[in-house]
C-alpha cells in the first residue's frame, strides 16, 4: 500500500520534472542538453512516464523543426569543417535520429495506447519534416521525408508482430494523397523483395491490414490536392497528384500481394473485402479474375466468398464465366446451413437466380437441391430456403411442375432426381416433386410448418422479401419466442408420478434415474 | 356566446311558461299531417306524423328575436342602459297605475327610514336588570329525546309560574325575599321538570303493570267462562268433529307433509381447502402443544397457570398436583417432577397423611421410584434435568435390586402419596414420549419463503420425505381461496421451487429422487396458476439459453452441452406442459433450444455423446405424439453412427456439422476390441454421465461405446417408427442405413447385432412406400349465391347492432350521437344566419324607405318653392 503510494508520488515527480525540462529546453538554447535526460525516460518502466516523455520530445523537436534549427545546407562529412552553429545543428539531428530509433522500438510495445501515441507522434514528425526539411531538397523532388516514412512503415510491417490495431489508426493518413502514394510505392518495392512462398503470416497480415484501410477521395477531378506535406512545385511529380496513377499503383500493389501464398484466414479476409474495397478502385479489375476463379475452385467457405467478387466481375466488368451456375450448384451442400457465411451465400444465390432468362431445368435443379439440403437444416436456414424456392418457382412458371403435376395419378415410386449428379442439366430435377417441403410440413418449429404449408395452395404471385431473413439465427428465433407475451398457457392433464412416470415418457428407453 | 344565449333562452322560456297557462287551441289549418301509406304491424309510430310548421316557425322566430337579435343589436356596444323605473317595461299597466305604484313604493321607502328624532328607538327593554333579548335566548328548552305523548312540553302551570321569572303570578314580596341567582333558578326549573318527567314515567309503568295484571285475571276468568260455554255446547261440537271426512284429512296430511328434505349441500372447493387448512392448523396446534408436553385431557380440564402467576394460595394437594404446567427456567424446560420434588420435600409431612391408608406394596414401589429419581437428580446437573428426565423409564429392573436398600428409608417415616405419584409418573412418561415425537415432527404450517435463501433455509436440513411434506404443506396452507394474496405467493413459491429443482441436479451427487418426488407438487402448483408458472419456466429456460449463447460466442459458434439441471428442466417442461401443441409458449422455445444444442454443441468427449443422446431422448418425448420432424436429431444420430463406424481413410464421409469428417475425435465411439461376449447392455445412469465435471477416464471404455451405440440404435428405431409416414422418409434415413453398414458388426454382442438387423430391415421396408407426385389442392368451387330469405330464429323487430365488443358498441353509439348533434347544430346556425340576414334586409329597407320619404319631402318642398318663385317672377313680368 505504502509502496504503491510512494511509487505514484515518484511517477508524479518524474512527470513534472520532464515537463519542466522540456520547457527549459525549448526556451533556452543553453539547456539543449536536457534532451538527453528526457530521452532517458523513454527506457523507463512506467507507461505514464514514457508517454509524457514522448509528448515532451515531440514538442521539442517539432518546435526545432518548424523553427528551422536543424536545417543543414550540405551533407555532413567526416573531414568537413563546421562552425559552432553547424555543429550544434548536426548534434541536434543526431539526437533526432536516435530519438526516432527509440520511438520505433516503442512501437512494438504491448500497450496499445502507447503504440498509438508513438505512431501519431512519428507521423506528426513526418508532417513537420515535410514542411520544414532538415536538408536541402532538390527543387524537382517532393519534400516528403522518405527516409523517416520508410523507417516507420518498415517497423510497422514487421514479420514478427501483428500491428492490426495500430494499423487501423493509419486509416486517417490515407486521406492524404502523398502519404497514400508513398505507402503504395514502399509496399510495392518491399513486397517485390520478399519471397512469394515463405513469407511470415504476420507480415502479410500487417500488409493486409494496411491495404484494408486504403481510401480514395470521392472526387470527380483527376488532380489531387490534399497533401500531408508541402506539395511539390508545379509539374514536378505528376504521379503524385494524379488519381489515375495512384489507382494504377494500387492495382499493382494488390496483384503483387495476391501472389503471396495466403493462409486460409488471410484468404478469407481478402475475399471478404475484395468486392467492396478493392475492385471498385482498380484500373482493370479483370486482372483479378484468375485469382477469383482459382479461389472459387478451392471449395468450401473460400468458394463462397469468392462468389461475391466473381459476381461483381461478371455483373459489371463483363467477365465470361461459363460454368458459373454449375459451380454454384455444386456449392449447395448440407453444411452450407451451418457455415458462418450462410447469409452472404443465400443473399448471392438469390441475386444470381433473379434473372428470368435462366433455363427451367437449372432453376428446377436449384430448387430441388435446396429443398433436399434443407431436410437437414436448422429452422433458421429452412426459413430462408423455402421462401427462396417459392420465389424461384414464381419467377419460372415452368418449374411449377415441381409443386403440381396435373397428371398426379402417376406413381412417383422412385425420386427421379439424382442428388449426386454434379451437372444441373442432367439431374432430372424437373421430373421430380418437392416432397421435402411436404415433409417439412411436419417440422417441429411452427413457423417452418406455416411456410411449408403454402405449397398446398397456389403460390402468391408476389415475391417474398428475404432480406430480413438472411441474418436470422436460431438464437433470434428463440428470443422471438421468449419475447412473446404470455396470455394463456395450456397444461398437461395427467399428473406425473415422477420424473420418469408420465405416460409418454421416452427417457426410460436409455436412462435410469440414478 | 352560445352559452350566454342559451341562458337567456332558458330564462325566457321559464318566464313565459309561468305567464300563460291557457289551454291551447289548435287551428286545424295550421296542422300538417304526414299520412302513412301502409300501416305496418310492429313498427314504431313515427314522431313526425303530425306537425304545425307555421307555429313552430313563428316560435323559432320569436325566440331568435328575443335572443339572437338582442345580441346582434348589442354587438359592439360597451355598456347598456337599464331602465329600472318601476313598471316601465310592463305594458299591462296604465300610466296612472304606474304612477300610483311608484308613489306607494316611495312612501314605503320613507316609512322604513329611521327618524332622527325618534328617541325611544334605541332603548333596551329589561327585566330584572337583564336584557329581554338575552332572556329570550333560553326560552323553550327543547327536550327532543322525550318520547312521551306530550312531547316533553312543560305543563302550562309551570310555564306560567316559572317562565319569565313568574312575573305574572308571584307576589312582589316573595321576589324580594328570593335572592337566588338566575342560574340557580333555571336549574331549579330544570330539576322540577325532570322530576315531573320521572313521575310521569312511573305512572305510566304503573298503569302498564295494572293492565297486565288485569289481562291475566281476565284470561283466567275467561277460561272459566269458556269452560262454562263448552259445557253448554259440547254435544254440538262432537257432531261437528265427526263430520270431518277423509278428504279433509288427506288435505291436511298433504299440507303438513314435508316437502323435500333439505340435505347438506356439496362443499365448494374453497370450503374443502379451508377445512384442509383448518385441519392442518389444528394438527399444528396439537403438535406444538404436544411438543410443549401437554395432553388433550390437560388442556380440556386443566386450568392454565400463567408464568407470572404468583399463586398465593399455593397448596399442593392431590388435585392440584396434576395441574402443573410446563414452565421454563433459564431457557430450559423445567420438568414437573423437579418442582414436585422440591415442593414435596417441604410439605411431605402434612400432605401425605391424607392418604396414609394405602397398601404396603404400592408404598414400597412408590418410595423406590421417588428415591431413584432423587438419586438421578443428585447425580445429574441441575440445568440439564430435562434431558435426564427423558432418559430411561425402563430402569424398572433396577428397582428390585434397590428395594432392599430403600427399606430403611421407609422406616424413617418418609411417606408419600403413592397413588398420585404413580399416576404422575405414568403421565410423565406419556408426555415425554410425545414430546420427543413432536420434536422430530415437521411443523404443519409454513409461511411462503420470499427468496431463494429462505427456501433453502426451510428445506435444506430435512431429508427427502420431509422436504416433500414441507412443500406440500406450504401449498395447502396457502391455497388461493384462503386469502387474497395467496395466489401470488404460491407463484413466487413455484418460481423458487423450479430454481431449487435445477440446483438439486447440480448437487453432488444429484438429488434425483427428490427431484423425482417434487414433480407432483410442481405439477399441482402449475395447475393452480398456469400463466405465472409458464412465465417462471420460460424465464429459467431463457436464462440458460443466454448462458449457452455466451459460451457459443466465446467458442466461435460451437457450444457445450449444459449441465444436468438444464437437461432435466426440459424433462420438467414436458411433464407440466403439453408438447404436442402446434405452438406453446413454453414447449416451443424449449424444443428450439434443445435442437440448437444438438446443432451447435461440438462432440469432443464421451459426455457430449451421453448428453446428446439424452437430448435426443427428450426430443423423442416431445414429438412422440405429434410426430414432428426434427432434422437435428437425425443429423446427430447419424453423426454418432459415423463416430462408431469403421472409416475408409481415403474417403471423406459427408457428415453434417457439428460433426467433422476428419479430426482427432472421429473414432470416439469405435470399439477398440471385440465386445461380442457382452450379454447385457445396461441403461445409463443420469448422475454418472451427465454432470459437467465428470472424469473422462470412467467412460472412456468399450462398454460405454457399446451402450452409446445401443442407445442410438434404439432412438433411431423409435424415430424411424415416428417418421414412417413422411414422404421424404427415404432421403432422411438412407444416410443412416449407409452408416449402419459400416459399423463393426462382428464386434457387437449378438443381441445388438440382431437389433441392428431388425432396424435395417424395418427402414428398408419403410423406404418401399410409394409416393404420389405433389398436387396443389383444388380450389373449392365457389358456391352459387343463394336468394333465400335470411331467417332469424328470434326476431325482435329491430336490427341487432350489438354485434361488436362492448367498447366498439359504445364508440359507435358516440359516433352516431356526435353526427346527429353536428347536423342539428349546423341546421341551427344556418337558420340563425338566415334570420339575421332577414333582419338586416328589413332594417335596410326601412332606412331606404325613410330616406325616400325624406327625399320626396324635400323635393316637394323645393318644387313648391320653385313654383312659388316662378309664379312670382311671372307675376313681376306681368
Amino acid at each position: 500500500m505504502e509502496a504503491t503510494r510512494c511509487a505514484k508520488r515518484v511517477i508524479k515527480d518524474e512527470i513534472r520534472c520532464i515537463k519542466q525540462r522540456a520547457k527549459r529546453c525549448i526556451e533556452i538554447r543553453r539547456h539543449a542538453n536536457e534532451l538527453l535526460d528526457i530521452a532517458k525516460y523513454l527506457e523507463g518502466e512506467d507507461e505514464q512516464v514514457i508517454i509524457t516523455a514522448v509528448k515532451a520530445l515531440h514538442k521539442i523537436f517539432s518546435r526545432f523543426l518548424s523553427a528551422g534549427e536543424m536545417y543543414l545546407e550540405q551533407k555532413v562529412t567526416e573531414d568537413m569543417k563546421m562552425t559552432k552553429e553547424e555543429e550544434y545543428r548536426h548534434w541536434l539531428q543526431q539526437q533526432y535520429m536516435s530519438v526516432i530509433a527509440k520511438f520505433l522500438e516503442l512501437l512494438e510495445s504491448s500497450n496499445i495506447q502507447l503504440q498509438e501515441i508513438v505512431l501519431s507522434v512519428l507521423m506528426k514528425f513526418v508532417a513537420t519534416e515535410g514542411n520544414h526539411p532538415v536538408a536541402k531538397v532538390p527543387a524537382k523532388q517532393s519534400c516528403f521525408p522518405m527516409k523517416l516514412f520508410q523507417k516507420i512503415l518498415l517497423s510497422l510491417l514487421s514479420p514478427n508482430t501483428n500491428f492490426q490495431h495500430v494499423l487501423t489508426k493509419f486509416e486517417e493518413y490515407f486521406t492524404y494523397d502523398d502519404a497514400r502514394y508513398f505507402i503504395f510505392r514502399f509496399l510495392l518495392s518491399d513486397m517485390r523483395q520478399k519471397s512469394k512462398t515463405e513469407t511470415s503470416e504476420c507480415y502479410l497480415s500487417n500488409v493486409l491490414s494496411l491495404l484494408e484501410h486504403v481510401t480514395f477521395p470521392v472526387t470527380s477531378t483527376e488532380v489531387l490536392t490534399n497533401f500531408l506535406t508541402r506539395p511539390p512545385e508545379e509539374g514536378m511529380s505528376k504521379k503524385l497528384n494524379s488519381l489515375k496513377e495512384q489507382k494504377k499503383l494500387f492495382t499493382t500493389v494488390w496483384l503483387e500481394f495476391l501472389r503471396f501464398k495466403l493462409s486460409p484466414s488471410l484468404y478469407k479476409r481478402v475475399l471478404v473485402i475484395l468486392h467492396d474495397k478493392v475492385i471498385p478502385h482498380m484500373t482493370s479489375p479483370l486482372l483479378l479474375s484468375d485469382f477469383l476463379t482459382d479461389s472459387f475452385n478451392v471449395g468450401g467457405a473460400i468458394s463462397l466468398l469468392a462468389l461475391n467478387g466473381l459476381f461483381v466481375l461478371v455483373h459489371k466488368y463483363n467477365l465470361e464465366y461459363p460454368d458459373f451456375f454449375k459451380k454454384l450448384y455444386s456449392l449447395l451442400e448440407p453444411s452450407i446451413f451451418h457455415v458462418k457465411y450462410r447469409a452472404r451465400f443465400f443473399f448471392l444465390t438469390d441475386l444470381f437466380l433473379t434473372s428470368t432468362h435462366l433455363p427451367a431445368y437449372l432453376v428446377a435443379a436449384f430448387a430441388k437441391k435446396i429443398s433436399r439440403i434443407s431436410l437437414t437444416a436448422p429452422p433458421s436456414g429452412v426459413l430462408v430456403a423455402i421462401p427462396l424456392i417459392y420465389n424461384l418457382i414464381n419467377r419460372h412458371p415452368n418449374c411449377k411442375s415441381l409443386l403440381h403435376r396435373a397428371d398426379g395419378c402417376t406413381d412417383g415410386d422412385e425420386d427421379p432426381y439424382d442428388p449426386t449428379e454434379p451437372d444441373p442439366a442432367k439431374c432430372r430435377a424437373l421430373e421430380s416433386s418437392l416432397w421435402e417441403i411436404k415433409t417439412l410440413q411436419s417440422h417441429y418449429y411452427h413457423e417452418v410448418k406455416k411456410v411449408a404449408h403454402k405449397i398446398d395452395h397456389p403460390l402468391h404471385a408476389e415475391e417474398i422479401d428475404l432480406s430480413k431473413k438472411f441474418d436470422t439465427t436460431i438464437d433470434d428465433l428463440f428470443d422471438e419466442e421468449v419475447r412473446k407475451k404470455l396470455k394463456t398457457a395450456h397444461l398437461t392433464f395427467e399428473p406425473p408420478k415422477g420424473l420418469l412416470g408420465t405416460k409418454d415418457d421416452r427417457l426410460k428407453l436409455c436412462w435410469t434415474l440414478e | 356566446m352560445a352559452k350566454k344565449r342559451k341562458q337567456l333562452a332558458d330564462k325566457i322560456r321559464v318566464s313565459r311558461n309561468k305567464r300563460k297557462e291557457t289551454p291551447k287551441t289548435v287551428n286545424p289549418f295550421e296542422v300538417k299531417i304526414n299520412h302513412q301509406k301502409h300501416d305496418v304491424l310492429g313498427r314504431k309510430i313515427s314522431k313526425h306524423d303530425k306537425g304545425m310548421p307555421g307555429l313552430s316557425r313563428s316560435k323559432a322566430t320569436k325566440k331568435r328575436k328575443e335572443t339572437l337579435l338582442q345580441e346582434y343589436e348589442n354587438q359592439f356596444k360597451a355598456n347598456k342602459f337599464v331602465d329600472q323605473r318601476f313598471g316601465e317595461t310592463d305594458t299591462s299597466l296604465s300610466l296612472e297605475d304606474k304612477m300610483l305604484k311608484r308613489f306607494a313604493i316611495e312612501k314605503l321607502k320613507m316609512a322604513d327610514k329611521h327618524s332622527k328624532f325618534n328617541l325611544n328607538e334605541d332603548e333596551e327593554l329589561t327585566h330584572y336588570g337583564q336584557s329581554l333579548s338575552q332572556i329570550e335566548k333560553f326560552e323553550d328548552p327543547d327536550d327532543s329525546d322525550e318520547e312521551d305523548d306530550d312531547n316533553g312540553r312543560i305543563g302550562a302551570k309551570m310555564v306560567s309560574e316559572e317562565h319569565f321569572g313568574g312575573f305574572m303570578t308571584r307576589k312582589e314580596a316573595e321576589d324580594a325575599r328570593d335572592a337566588r341567582s338566575w342560574k340557580e333558578k333555571m336549574e331549579d326549573v330544570i330539576a322540577k321538570s325532570k322530576k315531573e318527567k320521572y313521575d310521569r314515567q312511573m305512572e305510566k309503568e304503573k298503569t302498564k303493570e295494572m293492565t297486565e295484571k288485569l289481562d291475566e285475571e281476565w284470561s283466567s276468568l275467561r277460561l272459566l267462562i269458556s269452560s262454562l260455554s263448552k259445557a253448554k255446547g259440547s254435544k254440538g261440537e262432537e257432531t261437528v268433529q265427526k263430520k270431518v271426512d277423509d278428504y279433509d284429512i288427506a288435505v291436511r296430511e298433504l299440507q303438513f307433509e314435508m316437502k323435500g328434505k333439505a340435505t347438506d349441500r356439496m362443499k365448494t372447493e374453497e370450503e374443502i381447502a379451508r377445512e384442509e387448512k383448518e385441519k392442518l392448523e389444528k394438527l399444528e396446534a396439537d403438535r406444538i402443544r404436544r411438543m410443549k408436553g401437554m395432553t388433550e385431557e390437560e388442556t380440556s380440564s386443566g386450568k392454565h397457570f400463567s408464568a407470572d402467576d404468583l399463586d398465593d394460595g399455593f397448596v399442593i394437594d392431590g388435585a392440584d398436583k396434576e395441574k402443573f404446567q410446563v414452565s421454563y427456567k433459564d431457557g430450559k424446560m423445567v420438568n414437573y417432577e423437579d418442582v414436585e420434588a422440591h415442593v414435596s420435600a417441604e410439605d411431605k409431612e402434612g400432605d401425605e397423611k391424607n392418604d396414609s391408608d394405602v397398601d404396603e406394596d404400592d408404598d414400597e414401589k412408590g418410595v423406590t421410584e421417588e428415591n431413584e429419581e432423587e438419586e438421578e437428580e443428585e447425580s445429574g446437573d441441575d440445568s440439564d434435568n430435562s434431558d435426564d428426565s427423558f432418559g430411561d423409564i425402563a430402569s424398572e429392573d433396577e428397582e428390585a435390586e434397590e428395594n432392599g436398600d430403600k427399606q430403611e428409608e421407609e422406616e424413617k417415616g418418609i411417606t408419600i402419596s403413592l397413588e398420585q405419584n404413580r399416576m404422575s409418573k405414568e403421565f410423565d412418561h406419556k408426555t415425554r414420549k410425545m414430546m420427543e415425537a413432536a420434536k422430530k415432527e415437521i411443523p404443519y404450517t409454513f409461511s411462503v419463503p420470499e427468496n431463494y435463501e429462505a427456501l433453502l433455509d426451510l428445506l435444506q436440513e430435512n431429508n427427502i420425505l420431509d422436504q416433500i411434506t414441507i412443500m406440500q404443506r406450504v401449498r395447502t396452507c396457502h391455497h388461493p381461496s384462503l386469502a387474497e394474496g395467496n395466489k401470488s405467493l404460491l407463484e413466487t413459491f413455484f418460481g423458487l421451487l423450479v430454481q431449487y429443482y435445477g440446483d438439486l441436479a447440480l448437487q453432488k451427487p444429484p438429488q434425483l429422487h427428490l427431484m423425482d418426488q417434487m414433480t407432483p407438487i410442481l405439477y399441482s402448483l402449475t395447475q393452480q396458476s398456469p400463466v405465472a408458472a409458464a412465465q417462471a419456466v420460460v424465464e429459467q429456460i431463457a436464462n440458460r439459453q443466454k448462458e449457452f449463447k455466451q459460451i457459443c460466442d466465446r467458442r466461435a459458434g460451437r457450444g457445450m452441452y449444459p449441465g444436468l439441471d438444464t437437461l432435466l428442466m426440459f424433462k420438467l417442461v414436458s411433464m407440466l406442459f403439453p408438447t404436442s401443441d402446434f405452438y406453446h409458449p413454453v414447449t416451443t422455445p424449449a424444443l428450439l433450444f434443445l435442437c440448437q444444442m444438438l446443432a451447435q454443441c461440438s462432440i469432443s468427449q464421451e459426455r457430449d455423446v451421453a448428453a446428446g443422446l439424452f437430448v435426443c431422448s427428450i426430443c423423442l418425448e416431445y414429438v412422440s405424439l405429434s410426430k414432428r420432424y426434427i432434422p437435428e436429431v437425425v443429423n446427430f444420430l447419424h453423426g454418432l453412427l459415423f463416430l462408431a463406424a469403421e472409416k475408409d481413410p481415403n474417403k471423406i464421409e459427408p457428415v453434417i456439422p457439428p460433426f467433422k469428417p476428419v479430426g482427432k475425435n472421429v473414432n470416439l465411439l469405435l470399439l477398440s476390441k471385440a465386445m461380442s461376449g457382452v450379454t447385457e447392455i445396461k441403461k445409463w445412469k443420469m448422475s454418472e454421465l451427465l454432470s459437467i465435471n465428470m472424469e473422462r477416464q470412467a467412460t472412456c471404455n468399450d462398454e460405454f461405446r457399446l451402450s452409446a451405440i445401443n442407445n442410438s440404435l434404439i432412438l433411431i428405431r423409435e424415430f424411424s417408427n415416428l417418421y414412417a409416414e413422411l414422404p421424404s422418409y427415404k432421403e432422411i434415413f438412407t444416410p443412416i442405413t449407409n452408416m449402419c453398414k459400416k459399423l463393426p458388426v462382428q464386434d457387437f454382442p449378438t443381441a445388438l447385432q440382431k437389433n441392428l438387423k431388425n432396424l435395417m430391415e424395418n427402414i428398408c421396408a419403410n423406404c418401399q412406400r410409394k409416393r404420389q407426385f405433389l398436387v396443389i389442392q383444388k380450389k373449392k368451387p365457389q358456391p352459387l349465391k343463394m336468394y333465400e330469405p335470411k331467417v332469424e330464429e328470434v326476431f325482435d323487430g329491430k336490427k341487432n347492432r350489438q354485434k361488436g365488443t362492448k367498447d366498439f358498441n359504445e364508440h359507435q353509439k358516440l359516433v352516431h350521437k356526435h353526427k346527429r348533434e353536428l347536423k342539428g347544430a349546423i341546421r341551427e346556425i344556418k337558420k340563425d344566419n338566415q334570420f339575421l340576414a332577414r333582419q338586416k334586409l328589413q332594417k335596410q329597407l326601412l332606412l331606404d324607405a325613410e330616406r325616400k320619404r325624406k327625399m320626396k319631402q324635400i323635393f316637394a318642398m323645393l318644387s313648391a318653392q320653385e313654383g312659388d318663385y316662378k309664379a312670382m317672377k311671372r307675376r313681376k313680368v306681368e
